[in-house]
């Protein structure tokens, strides 16, 4: 029953899409948080570590120029001429190749804006002694309170020049430290570079050309990613150290947790996304139930309206559309269709001319409801008539139905109240199969009609015994089905001492008018059963028609 | 609505006790309850203490019980039929077909 184009049909969609992106958005929140935190922590704990590299490196630096202040100090006290000897023999404990301190170093002395060599040990320097630029550096010693430095390529390697002047002897030592082949230094062992990767660079410039030694191949530089960079005093530069952590510095769930959350978040997005979607389907395939389950009814509500109504119809067919007339009497009759159920009852009722001066009436009740009683009402109904018809008497009809109904067969029982009239005379014939007690309406004396009762049709063959009555003028005779006096909450006396006071009050009416309003005394708008009734009245002034031809005064009595 | 309790007793008697309302909605239901123990030789009472209403469709089926318990040797009884029910036998002119016992809730009136 479900229709596209209801508003439902989109929602396992549009929530399950919601779902999604509310769990995405807070997923990529958390996650990125995460990321900054541990970002964060890496920048700090980086940080640490450059410091701590970059004090390694300054003590380093102290290490190179140490022995260029004691050489100085040695020159003042050895006077203005210094101690050249002195000199070279402290420097070379310091010279050699690679791994030593320096590869040269020289001692100069300042006379007048000129600077003179006095000795010199180790290599051949890379910084031309006779050069103007070896004087620009040694000027740049004697200006500064540092050291100098100066880069200085020799072949395909480079050197530094440190040079520290002392102003008031005016010696100056001039040292060269050679660099590691290609920059590459051998991954230093201190502690403070076992987690980083550096660059060091010579003055504030991180440029290829200003390396000096880093742990990483030269081509691969400058180092990104996440870097620090701390600048050391060096002479009169600095270096400057850029650093790389080389793993993750924190802990590995601070690392991990950005990508946990990712993964968790999009986990249980979809997860609830399922969820979410499976449970709006649910509330939708409830609501559809619930839709088609109330349509079902409906229909199957509009289907029992239908076949109520054929039912009805059925009903209304088999029973006599015109009564025929009967001289000196009149005949009312109603059938009415019980409130409980949808099914119709087998409720009937019968006006037979049988010829001559007889008329044949019948009411009777099938047991049960529905198509089965309406048939079986329809059989029993033409089964009396013709019997009726064929001149039997009440009882005799009763009796040869009573071989012909079985209830183990038929499933129903039947009850009817049988007659035969005499117009003439008022007289009524009446047999009683299981039916309840017809009324006599007769001014004062209503009072219902004491006659024996046989067993219903269905229960076996049986014999009737029937009771005689004469109808006196004006009197009326009513017969009913059980509907009219039977209630669930009471028993069967109390209906029918309910009728007999309803019947009382109205007997005054005219005949067409009594039925209805005995019925509504006895049910108000509704009864739950169905009910037929038949009231046949004598005309208050009988033999009017007929009474010349042949009839016998005396039998028609008034009484 | 009704109830059909069954209980066994000895020497080949079988007691359904009905309880509520016997109407046509029921009656395949107390047919299904008693049909069942129709044996040869065999009694069925059917208590009807508990009896609230029955209706025509009701006695039907009773009729109906009646004469098939009959056609198999087995006997049908009714008991503690409660005074409603019993009138509405009188009046349907079913008392005598009947074989029912004295109800003790029966006090005449």
């Amino acid at each position: 029953m479900r229709n596209p184009t209801e508003p439902g049909a989109g929602w396992p969609i549009r929530t399950g899409a919601l779902v999604v992106l509310i769990g995405l958005v807070l997923t990529a929140v958390s996650s990125w948080a995460a990321y900054r935190a541990d970002r964060s922590t890496e920048e700090r704990l980086l940080e640490t570590q450059t410091r701590q590299a970059a004090a390694v490196l300054s003590s380093a630096i102290l290490v190179i120029e140490q022995p260029l202040t004691t050489a100085l100090r040695v020159q003042a006290e050895a006077g203005p001429g210094g101690n050249r000897a002195v000199f070279r023999r402290t420097m070379a404990v310091y010279l050699g190749d690679e791994t030593a301190l320096y590869v040269s170093a020289s001692l100069w002395r300042q006379d007048g804006d000129r600077f003179t060599r006095l000795a010199a040990v180790g290599k051949a320097p890379g910084m031309d002694p006779a050069g103007g630029e070896v004087q620009d550096f040694l000027d740049r010693a004697v200006a500064s309170r540092t050291s100098v430095v100066e880069r200085v390529e020799v072949g395909d390697r480079t050197r530094f020049a440190y040079a520290l002047a002392d102003p008031e002897t005016g010696f100056v030592v001039k040292v060269e430290r050679l660099l590691p082949a290609n920059r590459r230094a051998p991954v230093d062992r201190d502690s403070a570079y076992a987690q980083i990767h550096y660059a060091i660079y010579l003055g504030e410039e991180t440029s290829v050309e200003a390396l000096t030694t880093t742990d990483q191949d030269p081509a691969d530089l400058p180092l990104d990613g996440l870097t620090s960079s701390v600048t050391v005093p060096f002479g009169d530069t600095v270096l400057t150290v850029v650093t790389e952590p080389k793993g993750h510095l924190g802990s590995p769930l601070s690392r991990w947790l950005p990508l946990i959350l990712v993964a968790s978040g999009l986990l249980l997005t979809v997860a609830t996304a399922l969820i979410a979607r499976k449970v709006v389907s649910t509330g939708i395939r409830a609501q559809d139930d619930s839709a088609t389950i109330s349509t079902l009814y409906e229909r199957i509500n509009g289907l029992y309206e239908e076949q109520r109504e054929t039912f009805v119809r059925l009903q209304r067919a088999l029973l006599p559309h015109v009564l025929p007339d009967i001289p000196d009497h009149e005949i009312a009759s109603a059938y009415v269709a019980g409130s409980e159920g949808v099914e119709i009852g087998g409720d009937w009722y019968s006006i037979i001319d049988v010829g001559e001066d007889h008329f044949g009436f019948v009411v009777g009740d099938v047991s049960g409801r529905g198509v089965d009683a309406v048939a079986e009402m329809a059989r029993a109904r033409f089964t009396l008539r013709a019997y009726l018809v064929d001149g039997d008497s009440p009882a005799e009809a009763l009796a040869k139905c009573s071989r012909q109904f079985d209830v183990t067969v038929d499933g129903h029982i039947v009850t009817a109240v049988v007659g035969r009239g005499t117009w003439r005379t008022g007289e009524l014939v009446i047999a009683n199969a299981g039916h309840p007690l017809p009324l006599l309406l007769d001014g004062d004396h209503c009072r219902f009609l004491t006659m024996p009762i046989g067993p219903p049709l269905g229960v076996g063959p049986s014999s009737y015994e029937a009771t005689t009555v004469t109808l006196p003028a004006g009197a009326t005779f009513l017969a009913y089905t059980d509907g009219l006096v039977e209630r669930r909450d009471e028993d069967i006396d109390t209906g029918m001492d309910r009728l007999l006071a309803a019947a009382r009050r109205h007997r005054d009416l005219a005949v067409d008018d009594l039925l209805p309003s005995i019925r509504e005394d006895m049910s108000g708008d509704g009864a739950p059963d169905d009910i037929a009734m038949l009231a046949l009245r004598r005309a208050v002034e009988v033999g009017v028609v007929g009474t010349d031809a042949g009839g016998d005064p005396a039998a028609v009595t008034v009484s | 609505m009704a109830e059909f309790a069954q209980t066994p007793v000895s020497d080949g008697t079988v007691v359904v006790r009905v309880t509520g309302e016997i109407d046509l909605a029921v009656t395949a239901d107390l047919t299904a309850a008693v049909r069942p123990h129709f044996q040869q030789g065999r009694t069925v009472e059917v208590d009807l203490g508990g009896l609230t209403f029955i209706d025509s469709s009701g006695m039907g089926v009773l009729v109906q019980l009646l004469k098939e318990s009959t056609r198999q040797g087995a006997r049908l009884v009714l008991t503690q039929v409660p005074r409603p029910a019993r009138r509405l036998f009188e009046v349907s002119g079913l008392a005598g077909f009947f074989d029912i016992r004295p109800a003790v809730e029966d006090s005449p009136r």
